[in-house]
């Protein structure tokens, strides 16, 4: 055999490469015929990485309008002739972050306008830690009602058939993961997008207290006095097949969607989360008079107390606790986009007021230390669960930052004028802004398109090289297809754009 | 298991010992004669359309069924409310102060069958626990003579309590099929020889079956 091999008249490089190529295909088959077998756990680290790997999306949301020339765009009053009227800050005010494109805002708040408030709102630390990994997009939206723009910032303005970003993420890279899109938001960045035709499983799982949400991951277990597992088992064959089938109604109406979805659910999914121990996963409280998890018979994850140690206030600071579930359902491959936030409610601590109410919309009344305090709180706690996905490793030293990407999604911008010299005013809603990305799988250290300062506003960019285009605007779209094709999703066909600029090389 | 389940549950063993097994009939008399069988499926309804309850008529069905105060259903950790508060938009409610979400989802969440199984072990957890404290004002449960933790799953008082569960449940009476299933079931739970007194185990599990069926949960 062997010498017949040999005999063999050499191969053209042409059939030498369609050779390796129908290698690589069948190694590939071989490796998600494994997965599908259940058996991607035997597949070597690297393997498993590669030709398995999720991709994880993280959508923070700017509730009520993050404005970027109050962050990595501000504008010093030097660089206007309108420095006036325009939104520009005293040029000390104004940090430049060496060796980067990005500004910072850090100060003192000795009030949030007519509201009490001490403080200091910092966001240069974020941008030394990150800045390498920071793509800011210069942009406009389509819309300055809060609930429709922030459900455009989701879905592009419709940009793919009306899915959102997570929907898509999650439709991609969610089918090995139980529960592939999590959405803790609130308002427009919960609403789920409208393609039909999306699969049932990457719809969003909406979470209201990510503290204890964890508690509805199971039939029975923490529920006090509940029956034997195995009774429970017994129940279930009974109801699902017999009590269920036989039953006229069911027979009546058998063709219902709903009810398809809801048995699939029941006997599908229902079992691989408990199996998974989905509700011990994500459980990061600990035992407590005011929390008796012990007592019900509960316990946390075991990096619980890693969690809490990153998270001290995810009791009082909801944003702390997103961020801290958000961690677990990642960590754990439970979940492959994942959607956190402020909503409007003010949280208000021992020693007063510690958010303001509105969100970023509290701008309405004092514009510059609402924007300085949200911009701080959210560069916070996104700083920490970056810091956390970096310690966790996903496979052969790849850790899951590596393969994670935050969106800072955010309403619109802000009005950009202000009474003459005021330093501090209110703004109103405005369609003009731009994002940030955070990732390693975006073109980091950069800012694309830039800001004219005379007017505040920002301007677009050439799509494939990132140019500055001053004059041209770049929209929802945009966005929304940087961000898909940063995570490696296929866009051929869907008729978005090609945001090259956006990618890392 | 919290300790009111289990003095509950060794009175109801504790009684047999006496030889004095409460007496057993439930208060629906009139529904303690099943179908002779499940009535013929007329149609396949073509429009088919069903809507989940979701949180709000969920709560309040259960909580009628069961003759519980809506707030005493199920709360998670002892404290905080399930269908109302913890769970509420997980099944399908809405939360419009906090969290902006007006409108429900248009589809049942992935936990759903989670929740509603906890809420309805709850519930009848619950239901099986102040029967038990008074078998005279017992609504299901409570006059089943129960002999060192079983029952006689024939008996005329289980069929009266299973009858009773389907007409507060389901709001009609169950056919010999599902009485046969049900009593099944216990013989199954029994020959198990699980953790406790099988009578209990199987009246939670039988409630929480009736309850969480799609016939209960959708309309």
């Amino acid at each position: 055999m062997s010498q017949a091999a040999t005999d063999e008249p050499p191969m053209s490089q042409a059939a030498t490469e369609r050779k390796r190529s129908s290698v690589i295909i069948n190694r590939r088959q071989a490796l998600a015929g494994l997965a599908a077998a259940g058996l991607a756990p035997l597949l070597p680290g690297r393997a498993r990485a590669q030709e398995l790997g999720e991709r994880f999306l993280i959508v923070l949301t700017g509730t009520g309008g993050a404005s970027l020339i109050d962050a990595m765009l501000a504008i010093r009053e030097s660089e206007s002739r309108n420095a006036a009227t325009v939104n520009t800050y005293p040029d000390a005010m104004v940090q430049g972050i060496e060796g980067t494109p990005f500004r910072a805002i850090d100060r003192r708040l000795d009030d949030l306008g007519p509201l009490p408030y001490t403080g200091v709102a910092n966001q240069s630390d974020f941008v030394r830690r990150h800045a390498r990994d920071m793509c800011v997009l210069c942009h406009s939206v389509t819309s300055v009602n809060h609930l429709v723009a922030q459900k455009r910032a989701l879905t592009g303005n419709d940009a793919w058939n009306g899915r959102t970003l997570q929907e898509m993420v999650a439709a991609t890279y969610g089918a090995r993961v139980p529960v592939p899109n999590v959405n803790m938001g609130s308002g427009g960045y919960i609403a789920p997008g409208i393609d039909p035709d999306l699969p049932g499983r990457a719809r969003a799982e909406p979470v209201l207290q990510a503290p204890i949400w964890s508690l509805g991951l199971d039939g029975s277990k923490g529920v006090a006095g509940a029956p034997p597992r195995s009774a429970i088992s017994m129940a279930r064959r009974w109801r699902d097949g017999e009590l269920d089938e036989q039953s006229v109604f069911n027979q009546t109406f058998a063709q219902s969607s709903a009810l398809k979805r809801w048995k699939r659910q029941r006997s599908e999914q229902m079992p691989a989360m408990e199996q998974a121990g989905l509700i011990k996963q994500l459980t990061f409280l600990a035992s407590s008079p005011q929390m008796p998890l012990e007592e019900f018979g509960l316990d946390a994850a075991p990096d619980a107390a890693r969690v809490r140690q990153v998270f001290p206030n995810y009791e009082t600071d909801p944003l702390e606790a997103q961020a801290a579930l958000a961690y677990l359902l990642i960590k754990n491959r439970v979940t492959v986009a994942v959607t956190l936030g402020p909503n409007i409610t003010p949280q208000v601590d021992a020693g007063g007021l510690s958010t303001p109410p509105l969100a970023f919309d509290y701008s309405h009344t004092a514009h510059r230390s609402g924007q300085a305090l949200m911009w701080s709180w959210i560069l916070n706690v996104a700083d920490r669960l970056i810091g956390l996905l970096k310690e966790a490793e996903y496979a052969d030293g790849e850790s899951f930052w590596d393969r994670s990407l935050l969106y800072f999604a955010t309403d619109f911008g802000r009005t950009k004028t202000r009474p003459a010299d005021a330093d501090e005013f209110g703004t109103g809603h405005h369609i003009n802004n731009g994002s940030l990305l955070v990732s390693p799988m975006v073109k980091g250290n950069t800012v694309l398109g830039g800001v004219d300062a005379d007017t505040g506003e920002t301007y677009g960019f050439d799509r494939s090289s990132g140019a500055p285009e001053p004059g041209s605007t770049l929209w929802e779209p945009d966005v929304y297809a940087g961000i898909v094709q940063a995570m490696g999703i296929d866009t051929s066909g869907s008729r978005l754009p090609d945001m090259r600029a956006v990618r890392r090389s | 298991m919290r300790l009111e389940t289990i003095l509950i549950a060794a009175v109801w063993v504790a009684g047999c010992e006496e030889g004095a097994p409460p007496e057993l009939a439930s208060r629906a008399d009139s529904g303690t004669r099943a179908d002779a069988a499940p009535p013929e499926t007329r149609y396949a309804s073509t429009r088919a359309n069903l809507r989940f309850k979701r949180a709000d008529r969920l709560r309040l069905d259960f909580a009628r069924a069961l003759d519980l105060p809506p707030d005493e259903l199920c709360q998670e950790l002892g404290q905080i409310d399930c269908a109302g508060e913890i769970h509420k938009v997980t099944l399908g409610g809405v939360d419009a102060y906090a969290t902006g979400i007006y409108s429900p989802f248009p589809e049942t969440s992935v936990s759903a069958p989670m929740v509603v199984e906890r809420i309805a072990t709850a519930g009848c957890t619950r239901r099986i626990t102040l029967d038990l404290e008074d078998p005279d004002a017992s609504l299901i449960w409570g006059r089943i003579p129960v002999m060192e933790g079983r029952i006689d799953v024939e008996g005329d008082q289980a069929t009266a309590a299973l009858t009773t569960l389907f007409t507060r449940a389901l709001l009609r009476t169950p056919s010999e099929r599902e009485l046969s299933g049900l009593r099944e079931l216990y013989r199954e739970i029994e020959a198990a020889e699980l953790d406790g007194p099988p009578a209990f185990a199987w009246a939670q599990v039988a409630c929480m079956a009736v309850l969480t069926s799609v016939e209960s949960l959708f309309y």
